[in-house]
């Protein structure tokens, strides 16, 4: 395994509402042996900025140039950062103007282009591999999983690091623990509505809804997300759209962290499984 | 049917669209790839493809005072499937600019905002809450820029510095929004 | 340059492209290497089912082109070829060519396919689109030349079975790789195309075996394909019951950087859907389209019949992906024009794949030395499509650019003429006179009839029962041999009736088959090479007038095919051996129009070395070139007309006349004698080829208030304004109407280039004017090729684009001083009103006035439409049915000037087909005069519409009919006229023709 050690980019969500992610992520790359080293006064990314084009670069240059002078990769938890960390890696590094551009604004921002931005989901699938993590399962998790990936993952194609129609890192993760897939390919990228959370709840709440439903006509036992803003409509937002829709749904959510983290026999404690918001009990005790 | 002469179109519209960065605005030959494929537009009557129309059109009285422009989720589905690159969830975000700077941010947004400068928290620490933070033995309000008015201040100066305030119609006298 | 040019032309690449050309070289006098590297020659024509517009079968009349190359002794065959280096300079190249091993001996193989039966290893059929498997000894189709087995080494297993079996002894697995190199004058390419993979465009789920390429659905159709032409939906093998076609698949897409246009897809979808439907008549078929782009001759009246009689649907919208229930069931999400998201279920997906270059191009180009596009086609030039850079080196067909088959042949000969005019000194050097065997002489023999019923696939064995046919025909008169041959028309089967002929001593042949229109010319060749007089041979088509037309009747189909076959026996009895006779005949050419067509005619034809008169009606040569002032690449047209003038003017073996029209036309090919005047001047001239390029006229519209305002002008009349520094359109606004005048009820075709026209005009607007606002209006934008980046450019530079419908046509109105333009945006369903300061109309591109009177004067047909009807839509595109006459340019139908360069210089590789022999043939089936018998009455002259018989007075005194045997046509207008019995028709003769309806009428 090449890598060892990476720069840690938590997110705005990893210190209050993903929290739970925050630490089964921290807990997760310490059991398989890489080191994060989170970006010191790292600020945020601006995830689905309004105001301006340039300022999502100009936040991110900052960002990069702090992982950069370490020489470290960055890794994010969170799709949203990810995709704006890369998206300004990349645009920084094909263009010359833009750079300079920002490196104008503040020395702060002079990035010079020579690390990456990775989400890490992409590490754990396709940097440490599935051969290594199977090494280290311990436990089975016999459960019917819906992986629900959300927009970032794949899309857009040219920053995403897997397909954007039908993704598969996560199948392959819960297959490898002993899970089973539900047939969800459908609703697998359809997007949740997160954005529109605090402008157009009522649509973001319709748009949950029907992966919600889905993943529980599918049979499914738990939602599985590597994504905060999903994972918040998906879990802390459940008893809001039971209430508004009078419905009865019950689906545990599941960062994929903390699913891998049940079969790498970390203790649920550990993963924050107690902060999920609706109840992760009955996924705990099937772990074998 | 609607009857428009295209000589009172916006004609400055396009252009402001791509200094906002919806830059391959004009790419788009209208083949419906965006609209048919949209998460939001099997929920209601957002249409892409029609957006990125009107913007080309130059029609803003259509297009930078309806709510369509907002309901966007930037999921990026229309963008990885436009076959001209067109970049349609750029366009929206740079419509939203536009729209914003003429007045049409959407309440729900605007009052975002005025908590954040208020605040600085887009919602809000509310009395209940605090009072549970107590019962649990917690402060009553979290260590975050809502509890230091230095940070606060930071806050407020970002948005005087860009001009965010004027676009939001935040009145700094009453620290209230207009209207 | 070297003196000693070497009179053979080297063709890579053995499409129907490579075919026409190496045909056309080998039949010009030149020697062809005719390089592919598969086993087989044919391409991707071998491979459809039917052709647009005519739905005419690919492989009917594909097969005779390839028995032709086959045959054809100026040919040299090098299949299974890579070609590896080229040296040397233009007249003078050596190419080193490696052959890869078939590990069968091609001398020895005869195509039987026993080995075939017994290899026990499969692989993927390529041919069939890897949708079956084939063995790993194989020939990859029926009809395949050469017909000979190849041996795939990396997947044998080594059993040796196909040596066991193999008869000939052919197969030696010790054969090695070997290499070439051969001396040639000039170089032909024609790689053509591959189809774009999906598996770049995974939301398309090629994965779901119900969803296809549409080369796969082609292989479905085809006879002999891997469901024997059965339409089925692949996971349940079952008939389907509705299939969408999904547009633009991997074209028009600038995310996958392929953003030109694959030309064709439209117009094949249409057809696949249209041909799918004759197979199950209660398909649903739906295609979802962006722009209809169905612009050639003939192309959108097929558009309408595909909506209006075979209710085809058509939904106008790009599909953005393909979605899977989990019970694997297919749909599809759209918006629909009134803007509503509706989702359909389809049993069966067609992706419409566009055109890739062929694998292999960057290793060609660099052998080759020629540069390739941003997109891996061959560069060349807008008005130089068959020049690669290089001299010496000639392109033509798909690699150009994506084009459909019509313009592939056209090119396919003009890169013939561009390649054997640089070599034009070296005629007949390298060739061999095709030597036939002496005729027996058949004269007091019995008949001895042999009866070949063929089952042309399943075309007519899956409704007549052939073998009943074959046993019927054992049994009638004369007949003593008969059999049933799977595809007549294949070259192995050529060697079989002749091998058949000799053993049984036969001297009379019939072919129970298809068309004599199309494979007459092909047996009779087979009887002449067997020894056979080839008017020894007759004809039953139980195909077209018996299997295709009583399709769902098998019984009394057969029954049918048995009369045809007694008729035909009936005939064959009475079939006399006729000769033809050589004719001498002119070496020079005429060519009418002096237009960029007739230039570029006239001007190759002297690299030939063959003098031309170019007449010209008007006082100036140009033509509506002269009209034309911008271009879309940038290259200036004025100066193309500039040049050309100068160059007929000034070559001394063109004879231009100007300001002359044609009086009369009389004679035949190679003896033709036209009448000219000129200024009241009279003058004769003969001439052994015809070229018509009289060229079209810009129409002269009377919609949009034409006429009534100097603002509304046409297209070439905006060009000339503009160039001659007329208008000032800074901040001014302009719009343009699309289709005025075409696709409409008196004119329902496309007139093809005014979406280019407007769009590279508007782009001369922007760029001078960029604050100038520029409106299209159009039906459906036909930017195709790689015209579709120029409306990608016109968009960039903020041209916008309206969408208007044929029943809700924009209006045009003045109000005080102003016009005003209004128009309903179809996406938005609102009204837009428009004041412009200058509305351009694309007018339609119309016949030119003059086509009745030309048509009349040399018997040519007209269309419907009023543009000269070539001979064969796809496959003759310049020849007229007409011997000797060729057409080119817009007389055809409205073209590019690129595209009319390219039909031009086919026009003169196919008139030298002719120029190049030292004398014609004449028919065999002509009308003779018994002199004894005939009274003078002068009836056969009246009637004769070739002008051939004449009033004598012969040896003994009496006033006879005489017929010319090399005029003669053998219409037999003059033998039925004839009152007295006197004129028999050679090979229709009276007691033939008696003896068919007698047979008729017995059991």
């Amino acid at each position: 395994m090449a890598v060892t050690k990476l720069a840690y980019y938590p997110g705005c969500p990893s210190g209050t509402h993903a929290i739970e992610q925050d630490i089964s992520t921290k807990a997760l790359f310490e059991k398989l042996g890489i080191e994060l080293v989170e970006v010191e006064d790292w600020n945020c990314c601006g995830a689905v900025e309004i105001e301006d084009p340039h300022l999502v670069y100009a936040l991110n240059a900052r960002n990069l140039a702090i992982a950069e002078k370490d020489n470290l990769d960055i890794a994010t938890p969170c799709s949203i950062c990810f995709y704006n960390l890369e998206r300004t890696n990349r645009a920084l590094r094909e263009d010359k103007d833009l750079s300079a551009k920002i490196r104008g604004i503040d020395p702060a921002l002079d990035y010079k282009g020579t690390i990456r931005a990775r989400h890490t989901l992409d590490v754990i699938v396709n940097e440490v591999g599935l051969d290594e993590i199977s090494k280290k399962v311990v436990k089975k998790v016999p459960l019917k999983v819906a992986p629900y990936y959300g927009c970032y993952i794949g899309r857009p194609s040219e920053i995403g690091f897997d397909d954007p129609d039908n993704p598969d890192s996560m199948d392959r993760l819960i297959e490898l623990i002993g899970g089973e897939v539900v047939p969800f390919s459908q609703m697998k990228t359809k997007c949740c509505g997160g954005p529109l959370m605090m402008t157009k709840g009522d649509l973001a709440f319709e748009m949950t809804k029907k992966i919600l439903e889905a993943a529980k006509a599918k049979g499914a036992d738990c939602i599985v997300t590597a994504c905060p803003l999903c994972h918040m409509l998906l879990d802390a937002k459940q008893p809001d759209i039971e209430e508004k829709y009078s419905i009865k749904i019950e689906m545990p959510v599941l960062y994929i962290s903390q699913l891998l983290g049940l079969a790498l026999g970390i203790d649920p404690k550990k993963l924050g499984l107690d902060k999920n918001i609706v109840s992760t009990k009955e996924i705990e005790r099937k772990v074998i | 049917m609607e009857v428009i002469e295209l000589k009172n179109a916006d004609r400055t519209l396009p252009q402001r669209v791509k200094e906002f960065g919806g830059i391959d605005l004009l790419a788009c030959y209208q083949c419906g790839t965006c609209s048919s494929d949209c998460p939001v537009g099997t929920e209601f009557f957002f249409r892409i493809r029609r957006i990125m129309r009107k913007a080309a059109l130059g029609l803003s009285e259509q297009v930078l005072p309806a709510k369509d422009i907002w309901c966007c989720t930037t999921c990026f589905t229309c963008f990885d499937r436009c076959p001209q690159d067109a970049k349609p969830t750029d366009v929206i975000l740079a419509l939203r600019r536009v729209a914003a700077r003429e007045g049409y941010t959407p309440q729900a947004s605007r009052n975002t905002s005025a908590n954040i400068t208020k605040f600085g928290h887009a919602v809000p620490s509310l009395e209940e809450i605090e009072k549970k933070r107590e019962a649990m033995g917690l402060p009553a309000r979290p260590p975050t820029a809502a509890t230091y008015p230095e940070a606060i201040r930071e806050i407020q100066l970002i948005v005087k510095k860009r001009g965010i305030a004027e676009i939001i119609r935040f009145n700094w006298e009453k620290m209230e929004l207009e209207g | 340059m070297s003196e000693d040019k070497i009179g053979a032309v080297l063709v890579v690449g053995a499409g129907i492209a490579g075919m026409q050309s190496a045909l056309d070289l080998a039949d010009s006098g030149f020697k062809v290497y005719l390089l592919t590297e598969y086993p087989s020659i044919g391409g991707y024509m071998a491979k459809l089912d039917k052709t647009f517009p005519t739905n005419d079968c690919a492989m009917c009349i594909i097969s005779p082109k390839l028995v032709d190359v086959a045959g054809h002794p100026n040919i040299e065959l090098l299949t299974n070829c890579d070609l590896l280096e080229l040296s040397g300079e233009p007249g003078s190249f050596k190419a080193r060519i490696r052959k890869r091993t078939r590990y069968v001996d091609e001398e020895k193989c005869t195509g039987c396919g026993s080995c075939i039966s017994v290899c026990p290893v499969e692989i993927l059929d390529g041919f069939n689109e890897n949708l079956r498997g084939t063995k790993n000894i194989f020939i990859p189709f029926p009809q395949a030349v050469p017909l000979k087995a190849t041996r795939r080494k990396e997947t044998c297993m080594g059993c040796g079975l196909c040596k066991v079996v193999c008869e000939s002894g052919a197969i030696d697995f010790n054969l090695t790789d070997s290499e070439i190199t051969i001396d040639i004058g000039s170089v032909v390419l024609a790689p053509g195309y591959k189809t774009f993979d999906p598996e770049l465009m995974k939301e398309y789920r090629y994965d779901h075996p119900d969803v296809l390429r549409s080369i796969e659905f082609e292989r479905f159709l085809a006879p002999t394909g891997p469901t024997g032409g059965h339409v089925i939906k692949p996971s349940t093998g079952e008939e389907p019951k509705s299939i969408a076609w999904i547009q633009c698949v991997g074209s028009r897409n600038e995310r996958l950087d392929r953003g030109y246009c694959s030309s064709v897809c439209c117009t094949y979808a249409i057809k696949e859907a249209v041909i799918a439907k004759e197979h199950v008549p209660d398909l649903s078929c739906t295609i979802f389209y962006m722009d209809m782009r169905t612009f050639g001759k003939g192309f959108e009246e097929y558009y309408n019949r595909a909506k209006d009689e075979y209710g085809i649907e058509f939904i106008r919208c790009r599909v953005p992906s393909v979605k899977v229930r989990t019970d694997g069931g297919l749909f599809i999400r759209y918006e629909n024009e009134e803007g509503e998201i509706e989702e359909r279920e389809f049993d069966v997906v067609v992706l419409s794949v566009g055109f890739q270059p062929p694998d292999g191009n960057r290793e060609l180009a660099r052998i080759l030395g020629i540069d390739l596009n941003k997109f891996g086609f061959c560069e060349t030039g807008e008005f130089t499509p068959l020049e690669t850079g290089r001299e010496g080196i000639y392109v033509c067909g798909a690699f150009v650019e994506p084009k459909d088959i019509p313009e592939t042949v056209a090119q396919g000969s003009g890169a013939s003429a561009k390649a054997s005019a640089l070599i034009s000194t070296s005629r007949h050097t390298q060739v061999t006179e095709r030597e036939f065997p002496p005729e027996r002489d058949v004269s007091g023999e019995l008949p001895r009839i042999g009866v070949f019923v063929c089952h042309c696939g399943i075309n007519i064995a899956s409704v007549v029962d052939v073998l009943a046919v074959v046993e019927y025909a054992k049994t009638l008169p004369g007949v003593v041999y008969a059999e049933n041959d799977l595809y007549a028309c294949s070259q192995d089967n050529q060697k079989h009736i002749q091998e058949v002929i000799k053993e049984y001593n036969l001297n009379r042949v019939i072919v129970a088959s298809c068309s004599p229109r199309t494979h007459e010319p092909l047996f009779r060749n087979t009887c002449r090479e067997a020894g056979l007089n080839p008017y020894l041979f007759e004809m039953a088509n139980i195909r077209d007038q018996c299997s295709w037309v009583h399709m769902h009747e098998p019984e009394k189909a057969t029954e049918k095919a048995k009369d045809l076959v007694r008729m035909a026996v009936a005939k064959a009895n009475m079939l006399q051996p006729l000769k033809t006779i050589p004719i001498e005949m002119n070496h020079e050419c005429m060519v009418i129009g002096g237009g960029i067509a007739g230039m570029t005619a006239a001007s190759e034809m002297t690299r030939q070395g063959y003098r031309v008169y170019l007449i010209e009606k008007e006082a100036e040569l140009g033509g509506n070139l002269r009209s034309i002032r911008y271009s879309l690449s940038g290259e200036d047209p004025q100066e193309l007309l500039r040049r050309m003038i100068e160059e007929v003017e000034t070559n001394p073996m063109i004879e231009v006349m100007k300001s002359t029209t044609i009086d009369s036309i009389e004679g035949y090919i190679g003896n033709f004698k036209v009448n000219l005047s000129r200024n009241g001047e009279k003058r004769e001239i003969g001439c052994g080829v015809i070229i018509v390029a009289t060229g079209a006229e810009e129409y002269k519209p009377k919609e949009y208030l034409y006429g009534e305002d100097e603002r509304i002008v046409t297209q070439h009349e905006f060009e000339e304004l503009m160039d001659e520094g007329k208008l000032d359109l800074s901040g001014k606004t302009v719009v343009m109407i699309q289709c005025v005048g075409s696709r409409e009820e008196e004119r329902t075709y496309c007139s093809r280039v005014c979406c280019a026209t407007a769009i590279k005009n508007s782009i001369v607007i922007k760029e001078n004017y960029p604050d100038a606002d520029v409106y299209i209006l159009y039906r459906d934008i036909r930017a195709y090729g790689f015209k579709e980046e120029y409306y990608r450019r016109a968009r960039d530079l903020g041209v916008i684009f309206i969408r208007y419908e044929k029943d809700e046509k924009p209006e045009v109105t003045k109000d005080g001083d102003l016009l005003k333009v209004g128009v309903v945006d179809q996406l938005l369903k609102e009204k837009f009103i428009i004041e412009p300061d200058l509305l351009v109309l694309s007018a339609a591109t119309i016949p030119a006035a003059d086509n009745p009177r030309i048509s009349e004067l040399l018997k040519l047909p007209l269309t419907e439409h009023g543009f000269f009807l070539e001979a064969h839509a796809k496959l003759r595109p310049v020849d007229f049915a007409t011997d000797g006459v060729f057409l080119c340019g817009l007389a055809h139908s409205p073209k590019l000037i690129g595209e009319t360069v390219s039909q031009a210089c086919a026009a003169v590789s196919r008139a030298c087909t002719v120029l190049s022999r030292p004398f014609i043939e004449s028919e065999g089936t002509i009308a003779k005069v018994n002199e004894l018998i005939c009274s003078g009455c002068g009836v056969c002259v009246a009637a004769c519409p070739y002008e051939v018989p004449e009033l004598v007075v012969n040896e003994r005194g009496a006033l006879v009919a005489r017929i010319n045997e090399a005029k003669c046509k053998g219409c037999g207008v003059c033998g039925c006229g004839c009152p007295s019995s006197a004129i028999t028709m050679n090979h229709f003769m009276d007691m033939q023709i008696m003896a068919q309806i007698d047979a008729f009428g017995a059991t």
